[in-house]
C-alpha cells in the first residue's frame, strides 16, 4: 500500500462512522417490518373519511404511539438510505457534505413537526392555528 | 489538496440487465420513491392539525388523476421495498447468499410485490 493510500484508509477508519449507520439502517428496518403492515392494515380497515373519524383514531394511545414510532423510524430509515445514495453518486466532496447536512436538518425538522402535531392532536385542547 | 485521478467504474447502462442487478437498483429507486411517502405523511398530519376543511381538501386530492398516480407509485414502491428489504435482512444474517437462492428469492420478491400491490390497490 502506498503511503498516500494508507493515509486515506487511516482517515476513513478514524472517522469511524461506517458501522453505526449500517446497524441503524437494519434496526429501523426491523421496526418498520411491523409498523408498515400495521399502517397498511389501518388504512384499509378504517375509511378515514372525516376529520372527526381520524381524530378519534389518533387519540387512541396505541395508535398515537405506533404512529409516532412510524414517523421516527421511517424518517430515520429514509435519511440513512438517502445518505448512502448521495455518498455513492455525488462525487464532489463539498457538494456531498452540503447535501447530506441539508438532508439531515430537513429530515429532523420534518419528523419533529410530525411528532409535535401528534402530541398536539392527542394532548392539546385546541387546533393549531392555520399556518 | 491534490485532486485524485481515479479510474471510473463503468456506468449501469454498460452491463446487460440481470435479475440481480435490476432488483438491486430497483431497491434504491423505490426507496427514493418512498421519500415522497414521508412527505405525504407530514402533509396528512399537517392537514389534520389545521382542522376539518383542510383535512377535507387533503382527502379530495386522492381521487384525482394525480392522486391516483401518486398512490400507485407509493404502494408499488412500498410493497417492493418491503419484500426486497426482508431479502436484504436475510443476506445480512448470512442466509441465502448462493446464486441459486439469490435468483429464487429475487423472483419471489417480484411476484409477491406485484400480487401484493394489485390486491392492495383493488380491495
Amino acid at each position: 500500500m502506498s503511503k498516500k493510500a494508507h493515509r486515506r484508509s487511516f482517515i476513513a477508519k478514524a472517522s469511524g462512522n461506517g458501522l453505526a449507520p449500517w446497524w441503524a439502517q437494519r434496526l429501523s428496518a426491523l421496526g418498520l417490518l411491523l409498523l408498515i403492515p400495521w399502517i397498511l392494515f389501518q388504512l384499509k380497515s378504517h375509511s378515514f373519511d372525516t376529520h372527526d373519524h381520524v381524530m378519534h383514531w389518533i387519540q387512541s394511545p396505541f395508535n398515537a404511539t405506533a404512529t409516532l414510532m412510524l414517523v421516527g423510524l421511517s424518517f430515520y430509515h429514509g435519511y440513512l438510505g438517502l445518505r448512502v445514495i448521495m455518498e455513492d453518486y455525488v462525487s464532489n466532496h463539498g457538494l456531498r457534505l452540503f447535501l447530506t447536512i441539508l438532508t439531515k436538518f430537513l429530515f429532523i425538522a420534518l419528523s419533529l413537526l410530525c411528532a409535535f402535531i401528534i402530541f398536539h392532536l392527542t394532548l392539546g385542547s385546541a387546533h393549531v392555528p392555520s399556518l | 489538496m491534490e485532486k485524485p485521478h481515479r479510474p471510473l467504474s463503468p456506468h449501469l447502462q454498460i452491463y446487460r440487465p440481470q435479475i440481480t442487478s435490476v432488483l438491486s437498483i430497483l431497491h434504491r429507486f423505490t426507496g427514493m420513491g418512498l421519500i415522497l411517502g414521508l412527505g405525504v405523511m407530514a402533509w396528512a398530519l399537517l392537514a389534520l392539525s389545521c382542522g376539518a376543511p383542510s383535512y377535507e381538501s387533503f382527502r379530495s386530492f386522492w381521487p384525482t388523476f394525480m392522486g391516483l398516480g401518486l398512490r400507485v407509485i407509493l404502494v408499488t414502491s412500498l410493497f417492493y421495498h418491503f419484500f426486497n428489504g426482508v431479502r436484504h435482512l436475510f443476506w445480512d444474517a448470512g442466509q441465502g447468499l448462493d446464486l441459486k437462492s439469490v435468483k429464487a428469492s429475487g423472483w419471489f420478491v417480484v411476484v409477491a410485490s406485484a400480487v401484493g400491490t394489485i390486491l392492495y390497490l383493488i380491495f
